[in-house]
């Protein structure tokens, strides 16, 4: 007889999932690597923020796209040679472009890393900066998640906070989906970790 | 005439033209750009080297297609303006 209420064997840290070009959660992402990843360290958990937290911007992108087909239907600009209405029309829609690209990159490149040993955040606040700050698991205290708002709820997305000891900066990892279950991820490696210890 | 074209128009008096005030602004503004996109570029090397096995290289091609236009853009701006 087959047991139907047996359940899985695997530990929850275990599970894989698909990934692919805008994954926002994935456990264990076996073909993904961290530049100061050491040899036997794995990475168990790659967070972004949740696709929804893209939706402004892409409104926005889509409001100044139509900018010039309002603006010139009001007031079409008779007293501006066509040459620069052309170059200028080019150049409205370089600059929406280079918004909306920019806003992408910002959000694929803000990543959340859990390794079997530490936690990593890279910030790339804007096309100039790069920010990484990272912290080992013996070095965490307390790890607590924090769903608020009706987007957030209904998505299932929010915040972990991650407190560090001493004088490190306190991590978090900022509108995540699945947030209950990431910090249960990384509550499940400490104790892993103050079990070897 | 409006008032806003009668002030571009009383903007032209003697030899002085504008349009060429604003031509010499343009041609700065794309050359400002274009640099803007070989930053791009450079970032997103960079980011991916941070994280490697993300699938980049559609950033990449919009990347570079993205500095082939702006290259375009600026000596389209030089020749037609």
């Amino acid at each position: 007889m087959p047991d139907i209420f047996v359940g899985s064997s695997k530990p929850k840290t275990e599970e894989k999932k698909a990934f692919g070009f805008l994954t926002a959660f994935a456990v264990r992402p076996f073909h993904i690597r961290y530049e100061a990843q050491e040899k036997d360290e794995k990475i168990v958990l790659f967070l972004r923020r949740h696709f929804f937290t893209n939706v402004g911007w892409i409104i926005a992108t889509f409001c100044l796209a139509l900018v010039p087909i309002f603006a010139f239907s009001f007031f079409p600009f008779e007293f501006v040679p066509l040459s620069f209405r052309f170059i200028g029309l080019i150049a409205w829609y370089l600059l929406t472009f280079a918004f909306a690209f920019e806003r992408f990159l910002s959000w694929f490149f803000n990543i959340n890393i859990v390794t079997d040993r530490r936690i990593i955040d890279v910030n790339f606040p804007s096309i100039l900066y790069k920010d990484i700050s990272e912290c080992k698991l013996d070095n965490i205290q307390d790890v607590s998640s924090k769903i608020g708002g009706f987007a957030r709820s209904f998505l299932n997305y929010g915040d972990v906070l991650i407190q560090t000891a001493g004088t490190l900066p306190e991590l978090s990892f900022e509108a995540i989906p699945l947030p209950d279950k990431a910090a249960e991820i990384i509550n499940d490696l400490i104790a892993e970790e103050e079990g070897e210890l | 005439m409006t008032p806003f074209e009668q002030f571009i128009r009383n903007l032209t008096f003697g030899s002085f033209n504008p349009w060429v005030l604003i031509k010499i602004l343009f041609v700065i503004g794309f050359g400002l750009y274009l640099a803007f996109a070989a930053i791009v570029i450079r970032q997103v090397k960079i980011m991916s080297e941070v994280i490697e096995g993300l699938f980049v290289w559609p950033l990449k091609i919009f990347g570079w297609a993205h500095l082939a236009f702006a290259v375009f853009v600026f000596f389209l701006s030089l020749t037609i303006l």
